[in-house]
């Protein structure tokens, strides 16, 4: 627990030397911020011009039933953010093996009294709590905002973690990505493009019978970060993200086996 | 290796984008395709060729433990999953409580015998589909129920045959008969599921003649909320011309009178006595083998102001109502009516009409009149239901609508928890009788009846009224959109105090690392 404590440390220390995290928590804090906050106008905005007294005041039904904070907020919000993330989660995953295997230092990880188990759990472990981060500094604003209203804050709850829960699936994929290559770049281009093949393939069901179109839903990142959005938290969806973890870890330690075994 | 796998996922991804966007096959499409997979195949044989290669150099042992130990944690944690898609645990975080079933559409559900089909038709892009598709999935899975879903346009035979019209409709099927839904919620669902689960037991009769609240109207002083609600329910209404009847019909389960508004003719004052009380009825004898059979089911809706005889017919049952006015000083104004006369009522008896009603479980009346209750037989059970709050009292004074003052108590005026709706049940001639009075209709009107829980209310007094107390219930509530404004200078306040100094400080913290790295 020590060795793995002591690399957990190590690994946050690298995290937060580098300029890129807190360029990337800058990144999603400020455009979640501006997203929650145009899409908080806009619905204040047309909540006012139904209610408005040409259209017959608050009092008497005039608002249409799309124009609430569900619909009008909590869902495109989900949606937008959903792809937002798919750029900056790259950016830090893309350092964790890569970076150790073009500088040689991986070598030295290898042969110390870790073993590779023990380098995958830490490894994870502060990529995802620092996803948790990213998540938790980006809906301060949010949950200030709502909270004047005090009611949404439960559906809010359930859209921030669904965002956490893709967050960590979009990172278990890149982690895979950075143990396989020595260039970040190619880590970072490789987990964006795989995650973009992975987000939804209702786009194929056109053209597929519905056996198939099962199977490719229940493997989708998309229809599982939904229900989220939605309000609906299910085990499933949360088991799901904790499926991807894990069958990345598994990958990724075969990796380094098959590095070890390399030299 | 790398390289060859990365240029077949780059040919597979062209290939299959091809495909969708064209929609047939084409030589750009089919090449990319083949080049794709014969380079994801020459990647693998490669990288078996490597692995063979290092495991005659190397001991392999920890590459096979890894694997091995990857694919059982990897398949034990999709079994997992999967048991857990099949019966796990959600949670409905939605303020509207949207995807928690109604106790009446679960009961509905429990009802059935026959295998049900859902069916989503939507158009592609069509944002309300995952949202209806959720409540399907949750409405199917009590029973492991099938739901489906269909694009518009590619099933154009089936929506023919349906009708459907528009994007986002449901089609419910159940034992060779069908329903469709166009805007599906879980009210909607839930009375075109009760149409196909439970045909129409039982028969209702509405007076008409006397100028009652019309079944017909939709409007909001029309009643045809309450038609639906019955017709949902099983009920058949048919009308009862008051004028034209020496009797209430033999096939009538239940009479339902509606606020009229002018004096029922004596004769179907009679009637309606020799219907609930079967001991004056010549043409139906009285049942002496001693079992209690059903007798007559009355429900009323009064008014205050009106005298139109059903009050003295319900007066030689013990529902006695004088001529009163309920206020309520606890009650604001609404709609435009003096404080105090639209009653918020929030305490109920132990009666099962009002099983499911609590302090929580409000239901609203507007102008009501109040009864006293005595026992015209020492068998005779009556009970008041709901009540108006502890302060109320009874004006005498009749006070129009838009009265804008709240009416003003006389000196020493007796205060208490005045009945609005009474229910009595009373053996007759070998028959039980049930009679339910409400001292208001606005309740019921189309305008009210979906308002807080009166639309339980009423339909439990039903049922209990024709001795189906267990179809008493809470029924699925309209959605409660969250469309409040949120202060958007407050708003804008957090956006500058919050929602920009937190990036702001993060971009101070990296260039302050970024400097001090440069420096060192």
């Amino acid at each position: 627990v020590t060795a793995v404590l002591a690399l957990m440390r190590k690994e946050v220390t690298l995290l937060f030397t580098s300029p890129v995290a807190y360029l990337v928590l800058t990144m999603v804090a400020l455009l979640t911020s501006i997203t929650f906050f145009e899409h908080l106008r806009l619905y204040n905005h047309q909540l006012f011009v139904f209610a408005s007294s040409s259209m017959g005041g608050f009092e008497s039904d005039t608002i249409p039933d799309y124009i609430n904070l569900r619909d009008t907020v909590f869902l495109p919000v989900m949606e937008q953010l959903g792809v937002l993330i798919l750029l900056p989660i790259p950016l830090v995953t893309m350092r964790v093996f890569a970076e150790e295997r073009s500088l040689g230092t991986d070598e030295l990880l290898l042969t110390s009294f870790l073993s590779p188990g023990q380098i995958v759990l830490a490894k994870f472990a502060v990529t995802y709590l620092f996803i948790v981060l990213m998540m938790s500094v980006s809906f301060i604003y949010p949950v200030s905002a709502i909270l004047s209203g005090g009611l949404g804050l439960q559906h809010l709850l359930a859209v921030y973690l669904g965002l956490v829960m893709l967050g960590i699936g979009i990172a278990s994929i890149g982690l895979v990505c950075s143990a396989f290559t020595s260039s970040q770049i190619i880590a970072a281009v490789t987990t964006v493009g795989v995650t973009y093949l992975l987000y939804d393939f209702g786009w194929m069901f056109g053209f597929v019978d519905e056996g198939t179109a099962a199977v490719l839903e229940a493997i989708s990142l998309h229809p599982h970060f939904g229900r989220f959005s939605e309000g609906l938290v299910a085990l499933s969806d949360i088991l799901y993200f904790g499926v991807l973890a894990v069958v990345a870890g598994g990958v990724v330690r075969i990796s380094l086996e098959l590095r070890r075994v390399d030299g | 290796m790398g390289a060859l796998a990365a240029l077949g996922g780059i040919a597979l991804v062209f290939g299959l984008a091809s495909h969708r966007v064209l929609e047939e096959w084409n030589p750009f499409n089919v090449a990319n395709l083949a080049f794709g997979m014969a380079a994801l195949a020459g990647a693998l044989a490669t990288g078996l060729r490597r692995w063979r290669a290092t495991r005659h150099h190397a001991d392999s042992g920890p590459i096979l433990e890894a694997a091995l130990m990857a694919l059982a944690l990897s398949w034990g944690a999709i079994l997992v999953q999967l048991a857990a898609a099949v019966a796990g645990p959600h949670f409905d975080w939605t303020f509207e409580r949207r995807y928690a079933l109604a106790p009446a559409t679960q009961e509905l559900l429990a009802e059935l015998t026959e295998p049900l089909t859902l069916t989503l038709y939507y158009s592609a892009g069509d944002p309300r589909r995952r949202a209806t598709r959720l409540l399907l999935e949750e409405i199917a899975r009590s029973r492991g129920d099938v739901t489906r879903e269909r694009v518009l346009d590619d099933f154009s035979e089936e929506e023919d045959y349906y009708g459907i019209g528009s994007s986002n409709s449901v089609v419910l099927e159940l034992g060779g008969e069908w329903e469709l839904v166009e805007r599906p919620s879980e009210g909607s669902l839930y009375e075109a599921l009760s149409l196909l689960a439970r045909p129409k037991q039982q028969i209702a009769y509405a007076t008409v003649g006397a100028g009652e609240g019309n079944l017909e109207r939709s409007d909001d002083s029309g009643f045809t909320g309450l038609r639906a609600a019955l017709e949902t329910e099983g009920y058949e209404l048919r009308p009862l011309p008051t004028a034209r009847i020496d009797q209430i019909p033999a096939d009538a389960d239940l009479v339902l009178v509606v606020a009229p508004q002018r004096r029922l003719s004596d004769t179907a004052l009679s009637a309606l006595r020799r219907y609930l009380d079967p001991a004056l009825n010549p043409a139906r004898d009285p049942d002496l083998s001693g079992d209690v059979t059903r007798g007559g089911s009355l429900v009323a809706f009064l008014e205050p102001g009106v005298q139109s005889g059903v009050e003295e017919v319900l007066a030689e049952f013990g529902i006695r109502s004088a001529d009163s006015l309920i206020v309520d000083p606890s009650s604001g104004a609404v709609a435009g009516d003096a404080p105090g006369l639209s009653l918020v009522a929030q305490s109920y008896s132990d009666h099962p009409v009002a099983r499911n009603l609590n302090r929580n479980r409000m239901t609203f009346f507007r102008r009501a009149r109040s009864f006293t209750l005595w026992k015209p037989q020492p068998a005779d059970r009556l009970q008041p239901i709901v009540f108006a709050g502890g302060d109320s009292w009874l004006s005498e004074a009749p006070l129009e609508v838009g009265h804008r003052s709240a009416p003003e108590p006389p000196l020493h005026v007796a205060r208490d928890y005045q009945p609005i709706a009474v229910a009595g049940s009373y053996e007759r001639g070998g028959r039980n009788t049930r009679i339910v009075a409400f001292g208001d209709s606005d309740f019921a009107s189309n305008r009210y009846l979906r308002a807080l829980y009166n639309l339980d209310l009423l339909v439990n007094a039903v049922h209990w009224a024709t001795e189906r107390e267990s179809a008493i219930t809470l029924r699925p509530k309209a959605g409660r959109l969250l469309q409040f404004p949120v202060p958007i200078q407050r708003s804008l306040n957090a956006l500058y105090g919050i929602g920009l100094l937190v990036p702001e400080l993060l971009v101070m913290a990296g260039a302050w690392v970024w400097l001090r790295r440069r420096s060192a």
